[in-house]
């Protein structure tokens, strides 16, 4: 058992003083807490925050500092590649899981790339992972690309050429798996029509798994938008650049809004009209909304920095943190194991010297199913 | 023309303090710092905040790699040695990323052309705002950018052409300045009368007026910069020095351009970056500066990364220096900008906490002495 002492912990009013009690991978209790445990940790005038969460990043399927041989990130052969799963790429290996874990950051949702229309079904793992016994959930998403990033990803002469193409590689396969769905129920799929695409997106259209929809522009959130209401499944806006100008939609629609870092230049043109203050403005009409880095767009090392530009264009920093700890999980549905320190929850933690919504509050220890996985002192390894 | 700015405090970037002062400017010139000063024709009440000489960003593509419409007008790659090839050819001065740089503190940027040819071009130094082009442009020529490392390999080796290789790139570029050289000579000894386009760049840089840029990230690369400069005698910078904690060879009065920050590995030569280099390569001595080398570091936020840098134990005032003082010497420009000080150029951030932290909000900008910036 740890015993993590007089810290300021977040709360869902912001931060208070209390004890934390950890018993092994789960908050056993918080409050004042008096006792002869094991292990006490003294954090006065530090402040005790979930571990941080990033639901769509390529950390390990693209690696640092190298080329061909470190990129699993897309299949560069199919439109539809949903059987497949995130996970089989991954190289555990990746230094950036360890600039995850310094940083604050416990769970990555590990998302393909961008060239094909429907990618492949993503993993949450935990980011001190060194193989598969790292997966939180390993089917948490299906990532869909709308927009100019798809466009022409095979050549000029394969679809997708236009978002008209799109859509349609979209709409067939939904379609697809709604006619294979029935076959199934019926008990007529056999190694001679066995699709193992169509059977993951059974579980979109089951409700299952959302499909992460990543859609900067107005028009390609809109698009996103009646897909979700065509076919009745769940969808998350991933990137929503433009989201700030459909906030009526967005909320009628009940659509969370998985925001890409504002620290990324602008010069890609979907991002044309991005603004600041974007997360305000959903949270001002009551817009599930979490922060991503898509890393490797921006690394994930950066997550916190991202939060903190939020605050600086006006979220309140209780939203601010909701945004990269409670609101991600709840989006995939994980949000009753996690995500918020309560009782019960998995002891995912992180601890910094300072108030974490200034970029200069530092990660003083890394807390993953309730082991201290980083401290300042673990940095010579 | 007086502009007062009273009640705040200005950082001394060589001594790392902050001193009550009044500012008084005039004709764009820092004339008199000091109390008791209240006759201007406009007042700047900076209470509570504090005062920066304006950020440098001494290398940058800004305005060259647009935003809006992905147009790069930095790299000319249709043969690799381009010495005639002028930065300030390629940029757009009303890129809204030069507003955006105001807004975040930045007045100055050395602007070059990119790294995919061996001779890349010609580096020029521009201001962030100005009422026309020849305001902006402070220095058309200030440096020539020479690349060495995995861009032109790969530039050219991907056609099929020369450069294919690190021989091949380091071959070209002696040629070229071992040509330079005798075309000066000749020059010098008036036996040349008429002017050679392709080598006129060259004269200024054997002449010591201007220094090579050296384009180098592993360390290999950056010890091929040395030994050519050597070998004729060049000034030079050492830019983005990925490698630069692992030089063993004395050079501490060369200036050493760090960055682009926290960008993804993109490639090989990335490999060994350290978040500590810019701490370690300063406690040997060397006189390092961070820079954005836009877009592929967004130059809104080098100073929130260099802030990063202070948590994992960059001292402060020597990471202050990073963006004014030690980039400003670095462009030939220490005697003018970097600090502030009777008779320097009044380029001013006056910002309201850490310059360094995120949330700290710019309040005004001032290039030259006129406010170009005002947060609402």
């Amino acid at each position: 058992m740890i015993l993590l002492k007089n810290s300021n912990v977040f709360t869902e009013h912001g931060f208070k003083k209390l004890d934390v009690l950890i018993e092994d991978d789960t908050i056993k209790d918080i409050g004042n807490i008096t006792g002869e445990f094991d292990n006490i940790l003294d954090l006065e005038g530090n402040y005790l925050t979930p571990g941080m969460v990033d639901i769509s990043s390529s950390i390990g399927l693209i690696e640092g500092a190298v080329k061909a041989e470190g990129n699993d990130l897309d299949e560069k052969s199919k439109e539809c590649i949903c059987d497949m799963h995130s996970i089989d790429g991954v190289n555990f290996e990746d230094r950036y899981f360890y600039d995850a874990v310094k940083n604050g950051v416990t769970s990555v949702g590990i998302t393909s790339g961008n060239l094909s229309v429907i990618g492949a079904v993503s993993s949450l793992v935990k980011t001190n992972a060194v193989d598969f016994s790292g997966i939180i959930k390993q089917d948490v998403d299906i990532s869909v690309t709308l927009g100019e990033k798809p466009k022409k990803s095979f050549g000029s002469s394969f679809p997708p050429l236009s978002r008209m193409g799109i859509l349609d590689i979209i709409r067939r396969n939904l379609v697809n798996a709604r006619n294979y769905k029935i076959k199934k129920d019926e008990g007529k799929i056999d190694h001679t029509n066995y699709d193992p695409c169509l059977e993951s997106l059974i579980k979109v259209l089951n409700k299952q798994i959302p499909l992460k929809i990543y859609a900067e522009k107005k028009q390609d959130i809109e698009t996103a938008v009646y897909l979700k209401e065509e076919f009745d499944i769940k969808i998350i806006i991933s990137g929503g650049a433009d989201s700030y100008k459909l906030t009526n939609l967005l909320k009628r629609t009940n659509t969370p809004v998985l925001l890409g870092s504002c620290l990324k230049e602008q010069s890609f043109i979907e991002l044309k009209d991005r603004k600041n203050d974007t997360a305000r403005v959903l949270k001002g009409n009551d817009i599930s909304f979490a922060i991503s880095t898509h890393h490797p767009s921006i690394t994930v090392d950066l997550l916190q920095m991202s939060m903190n530009l939020t605050c600086k264009y006006g979220l309140s920093e209780v939203d601010a943190i909701r945004s990269v700890t409670l609101e991600p999980f709840k989006m995939l549905g994980l949000d009753d194991s996690r995500g918020s320190i309560e009782k019960g929850k998995i002891a995912d933690l992180a601890i910094f010297d300072g108030n974490p919504t200034y970029s200069l509050s530092k990660v003083i220890y890394t807390i993953i199913d309730g082991k201290i996985v980083y401290r300042p002192e673990s940095e010579n390894e | 023309m007086k502009l007062l700015i009273k009640n705040g405090k200005y950082y001394d970037v060589f001594n790392g303090k902050y001193i009550e002062s009044n500012i008084l400017i005039e004709n764009g010139i820092i004339k008199k710092i000091g109390k008791n000063m209240i006759h201007a024709d406009e007042i700047i009440d900076a209470k509570d905040k504090l005062i920066f000489p304006g950020f440098i960003d001494a290398h940058s593509h800004i305005g060259m790699w647009q935003t809006r419409f992905n147009g790069n007008d930095a790299n000319e790659c249709t043969r690799p040695i381009t010495p005639t090839m002028r930065a300030v050819d390629g940029v757009n001065l009303e890129d809204e990323c030069l507003d955006e740089a105001l807004r975040h503190g930045f007045t100055t940027a050395m602007i070059t052309p990119g790294s995919g040819n061996a001779i890349c071009g010609q580096a020029a130094v521009i201001k962030m705002f100005g009422k026309s082009r020849e305001e902006m442009i402070v220095d058309d020529y200030a440096a020539m950018k020479v690349a060495f490392g995995e861009n032109p390999r790969n530039v050219y080796g991907g056609f099929g052409k020369s450069p294919a290789s690190r021989m091949g790139t380091f071959a070209i570029i002696d040629k070229e300045f071992a040509k330079a050289k005798l075309y000066k000579e000749k020059k010098d000894s008036n036996k040349e009368t008429e002017l050679d386009y392709e080598y006129e760049p060259y004269i200024s840089v054997l002449n010591r007026e201007i220094p090579v840029k050296i384009h180098a990230h592993r360390i290999d690369d950056i010890n091929s910069g040395i030994r050519l400069c050597e070998k004729y005698n060049l000034k030079y910078t050492l830019d983005h020095c990925t490698d630069g904690y692992k030089l063993t060879k004395d050079v501490t009065d060369v200036s050493i351009l760090l960055g682009p920050l926290k960008m993804f590995k993109s490639k090989y030569e990335l490999k060994d970056a350290r978040d500590d280099t810019a701490k370690v390569m300063t406690e040997r001595g060397y006189s390092v500066s961070i820079t954005s080398d836009h877009p592929f570091c967004n130059i809104n936020y080098v100073t929130n990364f260099l802030g990063l840098l202070v948590k994992d134990g960059l001292d402060f005032t020597e990471a202050m220096k990073m963006i004014t003082i030690n980039p400003a010497n670095a462009i030939g420009l220490g005697d003018k900008i970097g600090s502030i000080a009777e008779g320097k150029i009044a380029d001013l951030v006056i910002v309201d906490g850490n310059p360094l932290e995120m949330r700290t909000n710019v309040c005004f900008t001032l290039i030259k002495g006129s406010v170009c910036y005002r947060r609402v």
